[in-house]
């Protein structure tokens, strides 16, 4: 029996009308409609492969994670209430896939902050592997709204200051596109939206069953700047690159490391510590081109972060995540990590508000009882990391009050 | 990072929201080059949101090709044309054959050379371009068989001069650019001169087999998707999982390319366009040649029309190299390796003894259904056993061929 054969089976011989068709979209909107309010909401799941326990909540809509709400904050002082916006150097990343021992540094963080506190410590969770900076800031606007006690940001310093991957793009797509729109940013909303993001936008507000408009998304019509501008800096080759595509443009940058991982058979290879040389070199080639110049789509970007934060009231703490000491053996990302550095140092001394902290370097000592993995970025073994930071973070949380 | 399998249900799903502007504009449209323009501008849209550089590439290649479908038209009968037509046929086949032979350094060059002619273009357009992780050149192969078939029509005298829209209508016709199929002119030529032609038959019809495309994708196809491990995993795979992978895996592969098909048949259905057939239970088929008469079916006929008939396949002579050639234009459209030549030549030989079978009239197995169901049966099992050679580099297929008589698996 043919496709077409079945179609008429179904639709059967009777005349087909403007009003067949009206009645079959009717019952479709119905049932779309109906199906909306009789499925049951519930929270977000969390990724299964962090470790978790009671005051511990999952603040990210999962792309196909339908029919979710993220839950309020709880209140009452008896309650600190703590938000940790992180990428994926918080957690053993290689546990998620052949290991049982697994660790998420801001849990392990919130335990030792309970410790000086009477207070129960709750985390509210917004981790999402390959952030990147426009979502770091997306996700501190709906943080910000929830106005918890204090917000942690982990600021991966691979990514930071780096114009070649701004958002990770599927988080963008589908996520209130009438918001994306103002006449400043208007390029921006060509560039990362749909018909069927506006759909289904559209569509999911009425219509809850379709998709739930993401409110971690919303406001970032307001962002002062153009992104898309910013990314187009003046080309600059690196020896032994091509003028023609050097690194310094996202595509170009892509292009070259999907080139080159093609042409050698043995980036496949796994260091001693796991990692394969594929994530090292790229994370190498990402730092020796990161770009701190004021212009620079971070650099705005992070200036839009200060005044929202000063604006915001809520005590905001910034860390950069430690680096292995190995990066020493890569001089050209060395220095791109010296430069992230002294820019998150002048983002501290340029602060617009007392209530936000940047730390740029964590003490070598601390940083050497860290056990990276092979990349140099994701860690295997965290030593006393999260010591280090809740002493921090209790030390902010003291001139906050 | 990289994205190199653009998700062709992104493309649908923009596809059906733009139709709801796009419906009544061409309803009430009453030119017929207007409605042409619409649809054009539409594909380019479309193509606009996987990559502005698939949008300038895939215009100036349809600029071309109506450019080059007039000195055909006009040169065919001279003195030279046979020449020029030869000379444009290798123009139009040269970037989809680098494709095929390079791989990816002709789409690392076919990225940065498109996405610097848009930088002369418009900036805005180029930095837009620069955010787009797509970089393969999407749905050329699709674009250059349709640009052949028209090209050879129009050199056989079968299509007449057409104007430069009517080309770009066929070249950017918005439901076929992404997975096929391969459509001909004539299925859009009557609907893109008249009226536009909307009834409710064709818009119940199109919506349901557009539900339909969508159920096979992502229900069917979606569910049965993980079986394409089977092809990293044999070695460690007991022999009935080997086997019962396999064959999941063929029916993940039908349904998930006919279930676009149907999208894509829906879709034009809706607007009044009746696109021929693309797949016809091919696995059902009773004989080899059967399910080449039912599997993408539009690839299938490109093929007869302009390989086997006129390589002489209904000639008692000819016909077994006519049969090869034909195999392995079909085989090498999908890629030009050694396992899409085994492949071709695979299915050239099932075909070559099917038509010498029954050429001498000799039936194996005598007539019923019982013997039906073994037919389908047996040419079910032999197109199975061809799917390595579609899906792996040829020296992995040999050596994932002895794990199905557990030679290498677990078993």
């Amino acid at each position: 029996m043919r496709v077409e054969d079945i179609v008429r089976w179904i639709l059967g011989t009777p005349r087909q009308s403007w009003g067949s068709v009206f009645r079959v979209l009717t019952w479709t909107v119905l049932f779309v409609i109906l199906a909306g309010q009789f499925t049951p909401k519930r929270a977000p799941q969390a990724d299964d492969f962090l470790p978790t326990r009671p005051g511990v909540f999952e603040m990210f809509l999962k792309n196909g994670q339908l029919r979710e709400e993220p839950p309020e904050f709880e209140g009452g002082e008896q309650v600190l209430n703590m938000a940790w916006i992180a990428g994926s150097t918080t957690f053993n990343l290689l546990a998620f896939y052949d290991r049982d021992d697994k660790y998420f540094l801001p849990i392990r963080t919130a335990d030792l902050l309970m410790e000086n506190h009477d207070r129960k410590v709750n985390l509210y969770s917004y981790n999402q592997t390959s952030q990147r900076l426009l979502d770091t800031y997306t996700v501190l606007l709906e943080a910000v709204s929830r106005n918890p006690d204090i917000i942690v940001v982990t600021l991966n310093p691979a990514w930071l200051y780096n114009s070649h991957s701004i958002f990770s793009r599927q988080n963008v797509f589908n996520a209130r596109s009438d918001l994306l729109f103002t006449s400043a940013s208007w390029l921006l909303w060509i560039g990362v939206t749909t018909p069927s993001s506006h759909f289904f936008t559209h569509l999911g507000k009425h219509v809850p069953v379709v998709i739930p408009p993401k409110d971690y998304q919303k406001a970032i019509s307001r962002r002062p700047q153009q992104f898309f501008g910013s990314a187009k800096q003046p080309t600059k080759a690196h020896s032994g690159e091509s003028t023609v595509c050097s690194l310094e443009t996202p595509l170009c940058f892509w292009l070259n490391q999907a080139a080159s991982h093609k042409s050698q058979p043995e980036s496949h290879g796994e260091t001693e510590a796991g990692s394969t040389l594929e994530e090292l070199r790229i994370l190498v080639n990402v730092l020796e081109r990161a770009n701190t110049v004021p212009e620079s789509f971070a650099a705005t970007t992070l200036q839009a972060i200060d005044k929202l934060v000063a604006e915001s009231g809520v005590p905001v703490f910034f860390y950069l995540a430690p680096v292995s000491p190995r990066i020493t053996e890569f001089p050209a990302a060395a220095d791109g990590l010296e430069r992230v550095a002294i820019a998150v140092d002048n983002l501290e001394q340029n602060k617009s508000g007392s209530n936000m902290v940047f730390l740029a370097r964590i003490p070598q000592a601390r940083v050497d009882s860290i056990a990276f993995g092979g990349d140099l970025i994701h860690v295997e073994e965290f030593g006393d990391l999260d010591r280090y930071l809740a002493e921090e973070i209790n030390k902010f949380l003291r001139t906050q009050q | 990072m990289i994205n190199y399998n653009f998700d062709s249900t992104t493309f649908f799903f923009n596809l059906f929201a733009l139709s709801i502007l796009l419906l009544p504009l061409y309803a009430l449209l009453r030119p017929a080059w207007a409605r042409r323009a619409l649809f054009s501008l539409a594909g380019a849209y479309l193509l606009f949101l996987i990559a502005p550089r698939l949008m300038v590439f895939y215009v100036a290649m349809w600029v071309v090709v109506a450019g080059m479908q007039r000195i055909i038209f006009f040169t065919a009968e001279r003195r030279f044309g046979l020449q020029f037509f030869w000379a444009i046929l290798l123009c139009v086949l040269t970037p989809m054959v680098s494709w095929k032979i390079f791989g990816q350094p002709f789409e690392i060059q076919f990225t940065i050379l498109t996405n610097r002619v848009i930088e002369l273009i418009s900036l805005p357009l180029w930095e837009i371009d620069m955010a787009r992780e797509v970089v393969i050149p999407i749905g050329l192969s699709f674009a250059t068989f349709r640009a052949l078939d028209l090209l050879i029509k129009t050199f056989i005298g079968r299509l007449g001069l057409l104007s430069f829209d009517r080309v770009l209508f066929y070249g950017l016709f918005p439901p076929v650019l992404m997975v096929g199929p391969i459509i001909e002119y004539e299925e859009v030529q009557k609907q893109s001169d008249s009226k536009a032609n909307l009834s409710a038959e064709g818009m119940l019809y199109g919506l349901f087999r557009v539900a339909f495309g969508l159920i096979k994708v992502l229900v069917l196809a979606f569910a049965l998707a993980g079986s394409a491990a089977v092809f990293s995993n044999y070695g460690e795979s007991e022999l009935y999982t080997v086997w019962l992978g396999l064959f999941v895996y063929t029916w993940f592969f039908y349904l998930n390319f006919s279930g676009y098909s149907d999208i894509a048949i829906g879709f034009s259905r809706i607007f009044g366009f009746q696109l021929k057939e693309n797949f016809n239970n091919p696995y059902f088929s009773k004989n080899i040649a059967e399910f080449w008469n039912s599997w993408h079916m539009s690839l299938s006929r490109f093929a007869q029309r302009n390989v086997f008939v006129p390589m002489g396949g209904f000639r008692s002579k000819t016909q077994f190299l006519a049969i090869y050639l034909t195999m392995m234009t079909i085989a090498l459209w999908h890629d030009i390796t050694l396992a899409m030549f085994a492949f071709g030549t695979y299915h050239a030989f099932g075909l070559i003894v099917h038509r010498t079978l029954s050429e001498r009239k000799i039936n194996i197995l005598p007539q019923g259904t019982a013997a039906n169901a073994l037919r389908v049966l047996v040419t079910y099992l032999f197109v199975t056993l061809s799917f390595p050679l579609l899906v792996m580099p040829l020296d992995r297929a040999l050596e994932f061929y002895p794990s199905l008589v557990g030679i290498g698996s677990a078993w």
